[in-house]
């Protein structure tokens, strides 16, 4: 078997089992992490949720190692570590897996890189990237998980990952965390749509783990330049409104969502304005995920049409 | 009118102007990131280049406006011990 070929979803389960007993590795974009569960029922649900991503060699330096432990009465509590270091402790079986995802956004998409990290979901059209920043409950994961359904691809649910050297913004697909009222929103809109359990009792309440696209995963090595900033708030009775932003104050609400603009300094502001001289911003009040998604359908950018041209610009 | 000479705190400031009514000011030594309306930017341009007294800055900008020069000299003294607690200018003398 040559590591890396072999998908998750190709493999027998019990040999799922067997590799992450021990401790399995996969990439997403830039990042590897490492897992090891020999938590079977942890197994099951991440090998279905990564099962397009391949199975890398233990030879790859991972960004994150994580650990599942069973504990308590009976083993039906687990605890999780991040590089040995404890992140929940004891918690129950049902949390294990969303508790397991964010402690991997945590790890992973959290620590120091020279990437400008925005706290966002972003998708891509046509070569062009719509960036939409929001802290929990602005609805960009409800909205992310709409819009990879009518014809966007998925880059990221959690961070927008924007290298230095060109603006362009670099996938990281992963698991679409839905939670509350988005699970059932998605269902309404895209009753194909590949959801997990739904988790209840977590602390941000329900959450179901939408599968990402086997195109995006496919093309997480295809970067994409960024075209739209979109800063969207889910707010019932409130219709769908978009307005346009000015390029300052979409720089300071991005910096405001930025996990690393501060630590990056000059390069930090010096990439983020770059990335606004580009982009289109945008505030946007919606209560209704198809008409947010149609709205955000119809933004046009001068990227397209340099694209069709060009054949592309992020490599 | 108060006759001290004020001065950009730092020379390494990073202007981001899209002509618009904010303009961004990135200040590399501090890290702090600042939004500012136009004449707050101007003010902090001139004393990018030179030590002036709030009537002096008043002369250079009532070449850029209409306004009647007293009005200037009123907002730009009310202007100055902002942009200092800003951490952008300094009382020089």
């Amino acid at each position: 078997m040559k590591f890396g070929d072999v998908k998750f979803g190709e493999l027998p389960s019990a040999e799922l089992i067997r590799l992450f007993r021990g401790g399995i590795a996969w990439r997403t974009g830039p990042y590897v992490v490492h897992v090891r569960s020999p938590v079977r029922f942890v197994a099951r649900h991440l090998a279905w949720l990564y099962r397009d991503f391949g199975v890398l060699d233990y030879e790859e330096i991972p960004d994150a190692e994580i650990s599942v432990r069973a504990s308590g009465m009976g083993w039906r509590r687990v605890s999780i570590f991040s590089d040995g270091a404890v992140r929940y402790r004891r918690v129950a079986r049902s949390q294990a897996v969303p508790l397991l995802e964010w402690t991997l956004n945590l790890s992973v998409f959290h620590r120091p890189t020279q990437n400008l990290l925005i706290h966002a979901a972003v998708v891509e059209r046509e070569g062009c990237s719509l960036i939409l920043p929001g802290e929990a409950g602005s609805g960009k994961s409800t909205l992310c998980a709409g819009l990879i359904h009518h014809g966007w691809r998925l880059l990221s649910d959690e961070v927008a990952v924007i290298r230095p050297s060109d603006g362009c913004l670099l996938p990281v697909p992963r698991p679409v965390s839905l939670k509350g009222g988005g699970i059932e929103a998605l269902r309404r809109m895209a009753p194909e749509a590949c959801l997990g359990p739904v988790w209840p009792r977590t602390p941000k309440g329900r959450v179901a783990h939408l599968l990402p696209p086997t195109t995006s995963v496919q093309r997480m090595d295809d970067p994409a330049r960024p075209a739209w900033i979109v800063f969207p708030q889910f707010q019932p009775g409130a219709g769908c409104r978009i307005q346009p932003l000015g390029k300052a104050d979409t720089l300071l609400h991005c910096a405001g969502n930025a996990f690393n603009y501060s630590i990056l300094g000059r390069q930090g502001f010096e990439v983020l304005a770059g990335v606004i001289d580009d982009c289109q911003g945008y505030e946007m009040l919606f209560d209704d995920l198809w008409a947010a998604v149609d709205t955000l359908g119809g933004l046009r950018h001068p990227c397209m049409a340099d694209l069709a041209v060009s054949g592309g610009a992020c490599s | 009118m108060s006759r001290t000479t004020w001065r950009a705190r730092r020379a390494d400031l990073i202007w981001r102007d899209w002509d618009e009514d904010l303009q961004i000011v990135y200040d590399v030594a501090s890290g702090d990131t600042h939004a500012l309306d136009r004449f707050s930017g101007d003010v902090v341009k001139h004393l990018q280049d030179d030590g002036l007294t709030a009537v002096q800055l008043a002369s250079r900008l009532a070449g850029e406006s209409n306004r009647p020069r007293m009005d200037l000299e009123r907002q730009i003294a009310d202007l100055l011990p902002r942009l200092d607690r800003l951490g952008l200018i300094d009382p020089i003398s």
